[in-house]
């Protein structure tokens, strides 16, 4: 099959997503916070779609692209490669989508959440969007080049924004700076909206809001005694941050995550039992694999902190001046610990390290994506580096971010049996 | 079969004694500096005007057991070429390098850099942080990166790089390209005057021994083939595309089956040849030649200068087929590939996609598999 226009998009399948959104939200929500995750998520996608119905524009995005500049563009937005990858986890059709992208030649060493959207847009799944726009993350091979693939099958225009490797310069942030100028051109152009630059000086004061909060739960991640977050949440704060970065909605969720915190540290309630094995999370836990997190905190294992998602750097977040709006865009990605894992390995490795020493974590475990080639590739320099700065053992286990069975679930847990063990002799030692 | 020229012979000698050639053993036993440098981003003219050998970090001839590197840089997700790269380091066979010079190209190239630098013991000078598309923003960036790279090769070896020397690497430089050029329109030629595989030993080894003497040899091999005349049989005209490759017998055994290997398309070919550096302010000229605004790398956004240049090149080459080496989990050339794949169909230029590994040998499927390929096109190409 070549890469030809698609010529038939039909949104039953994308439409058919947004109640297992709220399946999700009434079977497996256990916090406030969560069942917020899954009504804005819903309330993002009812949006989509009735932009889509009534000619408004709708302009959809890998992870990163700052978001703030849709809310004052008044674009309707949504981030392609968390909605395709979150409808496939729970649909069941993954086999489809990745069968479609391999169809014309996207192979399957591709990232599975890169390679998603492209098969929701190869099946004419995905609402068409008036345009679409990508990042090269921060170092991403995948999310700066997947979209000129889905641009070619709905014939969009596609515009990308290209960080450097070293963002947080002054020479990194001005270059930044001018990428966003020519991204808010873009859509000026292909959306007939202009930029109303008042609204976007209140997205980035909203988004610098949630980014203080996002402060004081790190803080309290790192000194509440038992942990006051449940185990594997950090994905759901960070892409609910992300879909509603300048918007009051994310504001209230973050707060509501914090206040859930609060109230857990009053009452000294963890979400594990017994905390037995406080671990730092190198990666992201892989999404969908609830039971193996619930299987851990029975065998009284926590994450107690997952750094990609919630290190906040204080200092940093007090330089963001929502009065300069463009330059407040460029510091927030510079602040987002995500983009941290992306760049240059010393940039995340000290996050990990630090958050494992002040967390008074037992051990890691670094669960990575096995086609991510700028976390995985590094994961024995961490597992190192850990061991020589933090004094920890890691567990390293590579999984996919979307294709895990149960059967994977099963030898995972062997190796976190066999892991426990080496963490017991540990502390027998010490002791 | 047409006779060996000599000084393709003369070539391929520097290239057996990769990596550590006889030119750059030479070269050292004068006390001077080699400087290893990873992906086509890094100007050459740089090093070269500080006084030292560039010499470019490649695999070898053939394809090498990767379990040190498998260690160190994930083999899951990495690409081959990063992990050959990273095995000739730690097993030591880089240990004639000074330093080693990197850029950001791809995730492959950047973890490469440094996950080598802390495992051993070659110093890494910090990377030229390369944009991902080309307009005069990241031109300017791009220009503020290697004024970065002049200051850090200075500090490092205490030397200076004046104004004069680079414009004289830059003119030595552009003289290589311009010879390359020269070969390669000799390509277009029904009867081409090499075969690719000895097109690849060039081109290997214009990067393993100082510029100035591999320019003699290519100005020796343009005569010789002027004065011999020589000529191979016309047959199906193929360009092989990919990352990079640096195995002539690869495509030796591509043209065994019966075709000519008339260009390529690869990072340590025509991508690394094609552009010349413009005339004027020195410094800007080679950030804009480095970002190959003309020949783009797979990864460079928007994709649509790459596919117009295959597009001439398959024009200018008068192709048959094209054979795309996809080197498995290289993601800038896969996510491009179908990018232009299909527009060179549709200009009838049958393209085979191919996976392979780094240095892989010429066997199993890929063999079969090409070997139909070539089948097809002799049926539907009149010599």
């Amino acid at each position: 099959m070549k890469l030809r226009k698609i010529e038939n998009i039909d949104t039953t399948m994308f439409e058919q997503g947004i109640p297992i959104m709220a399946q999700l939200r009434d079977h497996h929500s256990t916090t406030r916070a969560e069942t917020m995750f899954y009504d804005l998520t819903i309330k993002l996608c009812d949006e989509v779609m009735s932009a889509v119905k009534g000619g408004r524009p709708f302009v959809t995005n890998v992870m990163s692209f700052p978001t703030e500049i849709y809310w004052a563009m008044d674009i309707a937005g949504i981030e392609y490669d968390f909605i395709a990858g979150m409808f496939s986890l729970y649909m069941g059709n993954k086999d489809e989508i990745f069968t479609a992208a391999k169809s014309i030649g996207i192979r399957p060493e591709i990232c599975s959440a890169q390679r998603a959207p492209i098969g929701w847009f190869a099946k004419g799944w995905f609402p068409k969007p008036t345009a679409i726009v990508n990042t090269s993350l921060c170092q991403c091979d995948n999310c700066a080049q997947n979209a000129n693939i889905m641009g070619a099958l709905y014939d969009v225009p596609v515009f990308c924004i290209t960080r450097p490797y070293l963002f947080w310069t002054q020479k990194g942030l001005d270059f930044m700076v001018e990428e966003i100028k020519d991204a808010i051109s873009f859509l000026e152009k292909t959306t007939g909206h202009k930029m109303n630059y008042d609204k976007l000086v209140e997205a980035t004061r909203l988004t610098k809001k949630q980014m203080e909060i996002s402060v004081e739960i790190h803080n309290l991640i790192k000194t509440a005694r038992p942990c006051p977050v449940k185990s594997g949440t950090g994905f759901l704060i960070h892409f609910l941050r992300m879909m509603y970065a300048g918007r009051q909605e994310g504001v209230d969720y973050c707060q509501a995550f914090l206040d859930e915190m609060k109230e857990r540290v009053a009452s000294g309630k963890g979400y594990t039992p017994e905390e037995k094995y406080r671990l730092v999370s190198c990666y992201t836990f892989p999404p969908g694999m609830h039971g193996l997190l619930d299987w851990m905190e029975t065998q009284g294992a926590t994450l107690v902190a997952e750094p990609m998602y919630h290190y906040y750097n204080e200092a940093e977040v007090a330089k963001i001046d929502p009065t300069k709006p463009l330059e407040a865009l460029a510091r927030i990605f510079y602040v987002e610990p995500y983009h941290g894992f992306y760049g240059p390995y010393e940039v995340f490795s000290d996050m990990i390290i630090n958050d494992a020493i002040q967390s008074g974590a037992d051990g890691a475990v670094n669960f990575f994506n096995t086609n991510c080639r700028m976390c995985g590739a590094v994961s024995r320099l961490i597992k190192d580096q850990l061991r020589d700065k933090a004094g920890l053992s890691t567990l390293t286990v590579d999984v996919d971010v979307m294709e895990n069975s149960a059967a994977v679930e099963e030898e995972l847990k062997k190796k976190l049996e066999q892991f426990f063990l080496v963490l017991d002799n540990a502390k027998r030692k010490v002791a | 079969m047409a006779e060996m020229l000599k000084t393709i012979e003369e070539i391929g000698k520097v290239n057996a004694s990769f990596p550590f050639t006889e030119p750059a053993r030479k070269w050292k036993e004068q006390g001077k500096k080699i400087v290893g440098w990873i992906c086509i981003n890094v100007p050459e003219e740089v090093i070269h005007a500080a006084g030292m050998m560039p010499f470019r970090l490649t695999g070898g001839n053939e394809e090498i057991s990767l379990d040190l590197a498998n260690e160190y840089l994930f083999s899951g997700g990495t690409c081959s070429f990063s992990r050959t790269i990273l095995e000739l380091q730690l097993r030591g066979e880089y240990g004639f390098l000074d330093c080693i010079a990197g850029a950001t190209p791809c995730e492959g190239v950047i973890r490469l850099a440094e996950v080598g630098s802390y495992y051993h013991n070659i110093p890494t000078l910090p990377l030229l942080d390369t944009p991902r598309k080309f307009n005069d923003l990241a031109y300017k960036f791009y220009h503020g990166e290697v004024m970065e790279f002049k200051k850090n090769l200075e500090k490092f070896f205490g030397v200076t790089i004046t104004d004069e020397a680079i414009v004289d690497s830059i003119a030595l430089y552009n003289k290589t390209r311009t010879d390359l050029k020269k070969l390669h329109d000799l390509m277009k030629s029904n009867t081409p005057p090499l075969s690719g595989a000895e097109m690849l030993e060039v081109l290997n080894a214009a990067v393993r021994m100082p510029r100035e003497d591999f320019n003699t040899l290519l100005e020796k091999l343009l005569e010789e083939i002027k004065t011999t005349g020589r000529s191979l049989p016309a047959a199906p005209r193929i360009m092989i595309s990919g990352a990079l490759l640096n195995t002539p017998s690869f495509v030796q055994s591509v043209e065994s089956l019966g075709v000519n290997v008339v260009v390529d398309d690869f990072c340590n070919g025509s991508r690394y040849w094609w552009e010349q550096v413009e005339d004027g302010d020195p410094w800007k000229a080679l950030a804009k030649r480095y970002l190959l605004p003309k020949c783009s790398c797979p990864r460079i956004n928007p994709p649509q200068n790459r596919t117009d240049w295959i597009s001439q090149i398959a024009k200018d080459f008068r192709l048959d087929g094209i054979i795309a080496l996809t080197m498995r989990c290289c993601a800038p050339y896969i996510l491009n590939l179908p990018m232009w794949k299909t527009r060179l169909e549709d200009e009838g230029v049958t393209v085979l996609d191919l996976d392979i590994e780094y240095g892989g040998g010429f066997s199993g499927q890929i063999r079969t598999r090409i070997e139909a390929f070539v089948e097809m096109l002799s049926l539907e190409v009149e010599i």
